[in-house]
Parts: C-alpha cells; sequence; structure tokens
C-alpha cells in the first residue's frame, strides 16, 4: 500500500489580472519530510503559501491535505494544518496563553492539558502568563510555533520563519522542526529565500522562479553531486611534498600550492583516495575541505538559466 | 449543535479581544462618569425646581447615549480592521472555521456590546437618578415606558450606524482609516442632510442619514422631508442594512488576504 502524501498540489495557478503569479506548480510533500520552498523575493513563494492555506483563492488547480481539497472542504483540510504566514504575528494586548486558548478555541477537541503540553515543548512556561507585547521576538517565534501544532497537524507550514530571529533562534527553530519531522511524522514545510538556512533543514527543496517550479531536488544530491570534479582545499605541512603525493597519486590535478596548502580537483568519490596518499606521503594534513559547487551556485544556476529579462 | 457551539467559541474569542483592552473600559467607565456628572450637575446649577425626578433625569440623560453610539462605532470599525492592522487576521482565517462564521463571531460580538453600552447607560442613568433627584413623585406624565421607548428609537439609529461602521472596516484593512472614516462620514452627514433638506432637494429622502431617526413619526410627527413615511424609513432602513451586510459578507470571503 503505497502512502499518501501529506500534501498534494496539482497545476495550482494565480493570477492576478492578466499577471500570472503562480504558474501550474505541482508537486507531492510526503509524512515526515521537511521540504523547502526555494526563490528568489518576488518568485511566489508566499503566494503559493497563501493559497495552500486558504488566504488566497487560487485561479485554478487544487492542494489537497491528507486527501481533503482545501477549496472544496475547507474546515476539514485545516483541521490538518497548522502555520505561520510571516512573521508569527499575535495579539499583544493578551498573554501568551489567552493566545493558545483563543486559537485552542477555533479547533474541535483540543483540551487545556494539551495547551499546557505545547507551552513545555516550546519552553515558555516560565512567560506564558506575561502579556504579548513583552516578549522578544523569538519568543513570539516560539509562541508561534505553539499555536501552530496544538492540534498536531499532518503538515506545518512556515513562510520565511527566521526572518529577524538570531542565530540561537534559528538553531532552536532548524532542530524543533527536524525533531517534529522525524518524531512524530509531520511534513513541515519551509519557504525561504535564504540557501545556506534550506541547507541545514529541509530534506528536499524546491526552486521556484517566476511562479514556475524549476526544479525539485533532495538536498544530499545538491550537496554531492555525482559527477563533475569538485575543488578540494588541502591545508598540509610540508605543502610542497604533500602536493608533489598528490600529483603522484592524480596526475594534473593540483594547482594553486602556496606555503600552507594546495587545491585539487577531483570527483567526489575520490577524494578519500587522496587524502590516503596524503597520509602515506607522511604530510602533516591540518584540513581537507570539499568546496563543492555550493548551493548558492547551483540555486544560481538553476534560476539564472530560467530568467527572461 | 456542533456548529452552534463552534461559533459561540468565536464569539467568546471576539469578547475576549474586546474585553481584554483597556480601553473598552475606559469606555465603560466614560458613560457612567457622564451620565454622574450629567446628574450632579442638573442637581447643582439645573433649573431651580425641586420637581425634577429620576424618570425625568433619566429621560433627559438618554442624551448621553451618543456617548454609547460613538463607541460602539469605535468597537466595530476596529474589529475586522484591526485584525488586518495587528496581522492576526492570517492566524484567524486558517482555522477549521470559515470566514462567514469569523465574520458573523465578530458582528455578534459588536451588537453585544452595543446592547452593553445602552443597558450600561440605562441602569447607571436609573441609578444615579434615584440616588440624586429620588423616586418619581408623578409631577410628570413621563412613564418608564416612555424612556424605553426613547432608547428603542435610539438603538435603531446606533444599530443603522454600528453595521455601517462594521461594513466600513470589512472593506478597509486599516483599523485608523475605518475608524475615522466611520466618524467623518457620520457627522458630516448630520450638515449634508441639513443643506440637502434646506434645498429642498427630495432625492435626499433616500439617503440613509434622513431615516435613522423613527422617533419623528412618532404622535403624528413631522418628517425631515415631505411625504416620508415611518413605512418608507423602515423600509429603506431595511434596504441598507441588507446592503451593508451583504457587501460586508461578500468582500470578507472572497479577499484575498495578502500583505
Amino acid at each position: 500500500m503505497s502512502q499518501q502524501p501529506v500534501v498534494q498540489l496539482r497545476n495550482v495557478t494565480k493570477k492576478i489580472g492578466r499577471r500570472t503569479i503562480v504558474d501550474r506548480l505541482t508537486f507531492d510533500v510526503p509524512k515526515g519530510e521537511v521540504f523547502g520552498f526555494l526563490g528568489p523575493n518576488g518568485a511566489g513563494k508566499t503566494t503559493t503559501i497563501r493559497m495552500m492555506v486558504g488566504l488566497m483563492s487560487m485561479t485554478d488547480g487544487e492542494v489537497l491535505i491528507s486527501g481533503i481539497s482545501v477549496n472544496k472542504r475547507f474546515e476539514e483540510a485545516m483541521r490538518h494544518v497548522g502555520a505561520i504566514v510571516e512573521n508569527p504575528e499575535l495579539y499583544k494586548f493578551l498573554t501568551g496563553y489567552q493566545n493558545l486558548v483563543h486559537f485552542a478555541r477555533m479547533i474541535p477537541g483540543i483540551t487545556r492539558e494539551r495547551i499546557d503540553e505545547v507551552v513545555e515543548l516550546v519552553k515558555l512556561e516560565n512567560r506564558i502568563h506575561d502579556k504579548v507585547k513583552t516578549y522578544s521576538l523569538g519568543m513570539r517565534q516560539r509562541l508561534g510555533v505553539a499555536q501552530a501544532i496544538l492540534h498536531r497537524p499532518d503538515v506545518l507550514i512556515l513562510d520565511e520563519p527566521t526572518n529577524g530571529l538570531d542565530p540561537e533562534g534559528i538553531r532552536e527553530l532548524r532542530d524543533y522542526l527536524r525533531r517534529l519531522a522525524k518524531e512524530e511524522g509531520t511534513a513541515v514545510i519551509v519557504s525561504s529565500h535564504l540557501l545556506s538556512e534550506m541547507e541545514l533543514m529541509c530534506d528536499r527543496v524546491a526552486v521556484i522562479q517566476n511562479g514556475k517550479l524549476v526544479d525539485v531536488r533532495a538536498i544530499r544530491e545538491m550537496v554531492a553531486p555525482s559527477e563533475g570534479a569538485v575543488e578540494v582545499a588541502i591545508t598540509a605541512e610540508p605543502a610542497r611534498r604533500a602536493a608533489e603525493a598528490a600529483e603522484a597519486a592524480m596526475p594534473g590535478t593540483v594547482r594553486n600550492v602556496a606555503d600552507d596548502g594546495f587545491t585539487v580537483s577531483v570527483p567526489y568519490d575520490r577524494i578519500p583516495d587522496l587524502v590516503r596518499s596524503l597520509v602515506l606521503a607522511d604530510v602533516r594534513i591540518y584540513g581537507v575541505k570539499a568546496a563543492s559547487k555550493s548551493l548558492e551556485d547551483q540555486f544560481l544556476e538553476l534560476t539564472r538559466g530560467g530568467r527572461i529579462v | 449543535m456542533v456548529a452552534l457551539s463552534n461559533l459561540w467559541n468565536l464569539v467568546l474569542n471576539e469578547n475576549m479581544k474586546i474585553y481584554r483592552r483597556p480601553r473598552t473600559w475606559i469606555m465603560a467607565a466614560l458613560v457612567v462618569i457622564a451620565v454622574v456628572a450629567f446628574a450632579v450637575l442638573m442637581r447643582s446649577v439645573g433649573p431651580g425646581d425641586r420637581d425634577t425626578d429620576a424618570l425625568q433625569f433619566m429621560n433627559a440623560a438618554a442624551a448621553m447615549s451618543f456617548l454609547a453610539f460613538i463607541f460602539s462605532v469605535v468597537i466595530a470599525a476596529d474589529i475586522v480592521a484591526g485584525e488586518f492592522t495587528w496581522g492576526t487576521i492570517k492566524l484567524l482565517l486558517i482555522r477549521p472555521a470559515n470566514r462567514s462564521k469569523v465574520l458573523l463571531s465578530k458582528y455578534i460580538a459588536v451588537l453585544l456590546f452595543m446592547l452593553l453600552m445602552i443597558a450600561l447607560l440605562f441602569i447607571s442613568s436609573l441609578a444615579a437618578g434615584f440616588v440624586v433627584f429620588g423616586p418619581p413623585q408623578g409631577a410628570t406624565p413621563l412613564t418608564l415606558g416612555d424612556i424605553v421607548k426613547d432608547y428603542g428609537y435610539r438603538l435603531v439609529d446606533v444599530l443603522m450606524n454600528v453595521t455601517f461602521a462594521f461594513m466600513i472596516s470589512t472593506v478597509f484593512r486599516s483599523s485608523a482609516l475605518a475608524i475615522s472614516l466611520a466618524f467623518v462620514i457620520m457627522f458630516v452627514s448630520g450638515t449634508v442632510m441639513g443643506l440637502l433638506i434646506s434645498l429642498g432637494y427630495d432625492w435626499a429622502k433616500y439617503i440613509l442619514f434622513a431615516n435613522t431617526n423613527l422617533a419623528v413619526y412618532e404622535n403624528g410627527g413631522k418628517p425631515p422631508i415631505e411625504g416620508m413615511t415611518l413605512g418608507f424609513s423602515i423600509t429603506m432602513l431595511i434596504i441598507y442594512y441588507v446592503v451593508f451586510v451583504g457587501l460586508s459578507w461578500y468582500i470578507f470571503r472572497k479577499r484575498d488576504v495578502a500583505g
């Protein structure tokens, strides 16, 4: 029995006037996956997310959440969705707890115990009865996550979740999302224009540009390219002897020999062989860094290709 | 039943958002303070006759309903636009409650607030009247029924304006704009109506504000424009009401929440 994807987009299209903002997007997100939604500003990420949660109407196409159409059975579909669209904007004149009660009342079957459990989960026990206006951005973000997971949704959708967060907060959020996906099997959809973040957070990314899906790739594939050579920066002492050893093992690959090291251009799967030859040459190795074509370069490559100015 | 408890939960939410804000309590306090101050003032510098009793005071204090009017309009103009201003609309509309229910709950909360303000005025003027002026001595033909009727007329006026402000609130996404626009239209309308009537424009009778005061028809009174009847005004009010409510619903249901 094949498992049904939690989120399915089918030809989702948004037109405003004669402009097409989102153009026939189709992709699936399975259970337990952290799915990144990547694209430059104005590519249609936010619009797509807003259509997925019913904040915007679709011109064409369909979004299914756990098999339920958002267009046709909105209330049922929304029981399985938790989301923060852009910054978590909560009622500042209410306490954190009152905010959670507010959103809990809108979903059938959420107990006081569940609210307390969620508060503990996002580590807000000490401040939950303070007014939200006294919260830091990181705390608001955590409260935002709390309201989104109150009903144990099948999918958690976050639009630019790290906007304005400090590194500590970003790290916390990232760890939490990964855990949620792994332990509870929640599908997580995250949009961002920051590549480095996506690299750390996601299993797969969809790259969109000008409202069109350019590519969907697993992060692993992007970080470890299967073909072509990668630049490997070696820091070793003595550099000259190390370079000679590398040249002997893989002729014609060594470049830029300097006092403290050199670079080698080899296929990704030959890197271990290269390291072995250096070890055998008895040089002191301080660093081996595979400067694989960065996600950023690949991203620019992907998006530039499709650009018609 | 499920749908009803669902809706009631939404009304509870809206009430929480109204009554957990200090400004709401300031408004309520102002109504009471205004009534008490009016009573004290009327007692100390008013016409020296000792015949003023509680009912006469209540009758006079009913004019304070303009406060209930203003505050209800503020709440109505803010209740939808505020969510857009705060950005909370994005969290509100992604729940298992469709937009019609959310809007209905807001409208109900506004009406409850309006009734609360009117009731507060009624009760505080009744209490202040009895305390400051003493119980009615039958010096005037005025009865409590007359006062309730007067409140009824005022309620119709407030209801129409509140519903109008509510519509403005759904159309404009900024609460500051919604509140000021609602007030500008309401205050300018009196002057404009007076002007149109004095210039003898017959079509002015189709304007909402020519019809909101149904008290003019009582005891064969004279309507603002010749030829207007109670039936005509009630029909106009119903038409306006349906248009305001219909427009609010239509816009709120269709609107794309962006930005």
